[in-house]
């Protein structure tokens, strides 16, 4: 076995201009691989942040069955007291109260179709990450139940500004409709267009009015310091909430099943990703299969006398893999690092898209930030090299198979 | 000599395919080695002995008839187990290029060692010492490229020997080398002939080595032609 290695090596510096070149393909296809998959990583994880603070929380508590066919009939009543339950088994966590009501907002001049979101806000305040979104007026205060911001493009077509009247029209609680005055507080803007154009926050207080039965709420979304708490979390929260309401109906639920549209479009577009990698790692592949084989063909005389001395054709196989192998780990290696090291820097500076990509973008609905920051995919790390070994080695597998058909005799005339 | 033969040679024949023309390397050719002597192959250029050899090693298969070495019936082994046998029975020396280039002269000498497991301080002292039975002494680390054919020739010779092989099979081992590197390569193998009772067939056009040789076998046309012994 040592002697392969060091055969190997021996036959890997013999050319050692070949030998270069293709490690650096196979480095310089690893490092752009490990980047791109940083910054890709790097959007995900803010998409999902955004998302977790904006549509849900690491962990949600719902009326059974809301998450299937949200309806704002389906709500947790005495939901005060199950927050400050939830307060005080997880301290370090932001619990916070929403209502989610579907119905008409009328101004003087115009109506549309709105979803008011309730919410207590200065606990959302911290989740929500819009304050500097906010493009008119300021964020609601906690004891103005009047109070109500919408999105930009949603006031637009109310044609309100700060001030001004607005008035919720709907049947909220599935029985008789109601309806409730505002005044307009504020207007963001997040990119989103499903967020702009039909999203409006008031306050809880204001919402619950328009209910029956004591303190409901449509959600109680709880935010983690750490994503990684977030199963062990949901596990204790449904045990709690089961101490606490035994008789009510509710659910729990993590954010990859409360939010399931956007954890399935991080999934499709890292899928993408993968599968504009792997087209690039099959055409490093032919780069290293043709040097490979070229190294092979000009051995032939060499393994012809050694297959005469009574090397069999299995070990000289073996030997080939061995050089792929070793040209696949030390590239991977080399790959790898480098790609760390080109995402560093960017990873507190940022990829500015705004002046290519227009002002805004959303995916799944989730208002993405313009500036990209990579991070680095410490999971995914560990599979490089793996990675850069397999593609190595797939490439050797043709030429040591050639060398397999060799014949000694014809190995042996070859000049 | 009536010693027990390592090589017994009935009826072998070997066809070549070269597209629509089938080319009789070997037309029947039978042939008993005993273990000891030294023989000389002689003949004229395509009259077969290359085939032969690489008959009689294993190398290739032949087209009818039978090649026993030691007692045992190479049709009857398939292609790894003829691998087997020459590792452990037959030496090998070519005409040129027998080395391998990136291994030292030293490691070269042991490389059938090594593919035999011997332990790493075993097989190079017995490498280091063959190379100095060879007349290589002080020149174990030096690269192939770094000698000079002769030397290069005896290199091979060192290890085909090194692993002391039932049989050394030779193809034309001089005929690259200058006429007194020629001399001092046979002489070197006669030696090892003498001391060791090693057995060695020559395919050679070499003069030197039919004086040299204690038989020689003359071949024509894919057939033994006459049978020398002095
Ligand atoms: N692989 C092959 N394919 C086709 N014909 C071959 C092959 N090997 C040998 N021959 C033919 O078989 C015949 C015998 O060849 P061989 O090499 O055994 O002769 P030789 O006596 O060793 O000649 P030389 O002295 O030139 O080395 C020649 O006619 C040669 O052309
Ligand atoms: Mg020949």
């Amino acid at each position: 076995m040592l002697i392969f290695i060091k055969l190997a090596t021996r036959n890997l510096l013999r050319n050692k201009r070949r030998t270069a070149i293709t490690m650096t393909g196979i480095s310089l296809g690893l490092a752009l691989m490990v980047f791109s998959n940083n910054v890709a990583f790097g959007s995900h994880q803010s998409m999902l942040r955004t998302a977790i603070g904006m549509m849900a929380g690491h962990v949600v508590v719902q009326a059974e069955g809301y998450q299937h066919k949200p309806d704002s009939k389906l709500k947790i009543l005495d939901s005060g007291a199950m927050a400050d339950a939830i307060r005080a088994a997880i301290p370090n966590a932001t619990v916070t109260r929403r209502i989610y009501m579907d119905g008409l907002l009328i101004s003087p001049v115009a109506s549309t179709a709105a979803v008011v979101k309730a919410i207590e806000p200065s606990r959302e305040r911290k989740v929500i990450d819009l304050d500097d979104k906010i493009v008119k007026g300021k964020w609601l205060a906690d004891d103005d139940d009047r109070g109500i911001m919408l999105g930009q493009d949603l006031a637009t077509r109310l044609d309100v500004g700060l001030g001004d009247k607005v008035v919720f029209m709907g049947q909220p609680d599935g029985t008789e409709v109601e309806s409730r005055l505002f005044r307009l507080r504020g207007i963001f803007r997040t990119g989103s267009p499903e967020i702009d154009g039909f999203t409006a926050l008031a306050p809880l207080s204001a919402a619950q009015e328009l209910f029956q039965g004591d303190d409901p709420a449509t959600q109680i979304a709880i935010n983690l310091p750490d994503d990684k708490q977030t199963a062990a979390r949901t596990k204790q929260v449904r045990a709690l909430v089961q101490a606490v309401a035994p008789n009510s109906k509710l659910e729990v639920l993590p954010w990859q099943q409360a939010i399931p549209d956007v954890v399935e479009f991080v999934k499709l577009d890292s899928a993408y990703g993968d599968g504009i990698w792997l087209v690039l790692g099959i055409i490093v592949s032919m780069g290293v299969i043709n040097t490979v084989l070229m190294s092979v063909m000009e051995r032939v005389r060499e393994f012809g006398v050694m297959m005469a001395l009574g090397l069999k054709p299995r070990k000289l196989a073996a030997m080939v893999l061995t050089e792929g192998f070793m040209m696949g780990a030390i590239s991977a290696l080399i790959g790898i690092i480098l790609g760390t090291l080109i995402t560093w820097p960017f990873m507190s500076m940022g990829i500015d898209l705004s002046g290519d990509m227009g002002e805004s973008m959303e995916a799944a609905g989730v208002p993405l930030s313009m500036i990209l920051y990579p991070e680095i995919d410490w999971g995914r790390l560990a599979i490089y090299p793996f990675i850069g070994i397999f593609f190595a080695v797939v490439a050797s597998l043709y030429p040591a198979w050639k060398v397999t058909r060799l014949s000694p005799v014809q190995a042996i005339r070859h000049q | 000599m009536n010693a027990t033969p390592i090589v017994t040679v009935k009826d072998l024949t070997r066809d070549y395919q070269q597209g629509t023309i089938t080319v009789r390397a070997l037309r029947g050719v039978d042939l008993d080695i005993a273990t000891g002597e030294f023989t000389a192959l002689m003949g004229p250029s395509g009259s077969g002995k290359t085939t032969l050899l690489n008959m009689i090693g294993g190398l290739d298969e032949p087209t009818s008839g039978t090649v026993i070495i030691d007692g045992q019936d190479l049709n009857s082994l398939d292609r790894g187990q003829r691998s087997d046998l020459r590792l452990h029975r037959i030496g090998f020396v070519f005409q040129s290029y027998n080395l391998i280039p990136v291994l030292s002269a030293v490691e070269n000498a042991e490389f059938v060692l090594m593919l035999r497991g011997l332990p790493a301080a075993e097989r190079r002292a017995r490498a280091v010492e063959t190379l100095a039975a060879v007349g290589l002494a002080g020149m174990e680390n030096r690269r192939p490229s770094e000698l000079s054919g002769g030397q290069q020739q005896r290199v091979a010779v060192a290890r085909a020997i090194a692993s002391k092989p039932a049989l050394v099979l030779a193809d034309e081992p001089t005929a690259n080398l200058d006429s007194k590197s020629g001399h001092e390569l046979i002489a070197t193998m006669a030696k090892l002939n003498e001391e060791l009772g090693l057995t060695f067939v020559f395919a050679t056009h070499d003069p030197k080595v039919m004086n040299a040789a204690r038989r020689v076998v003359w071949m024509e046309d894919g057939k033994v032609q006459r049978d020398e012994r002095k």
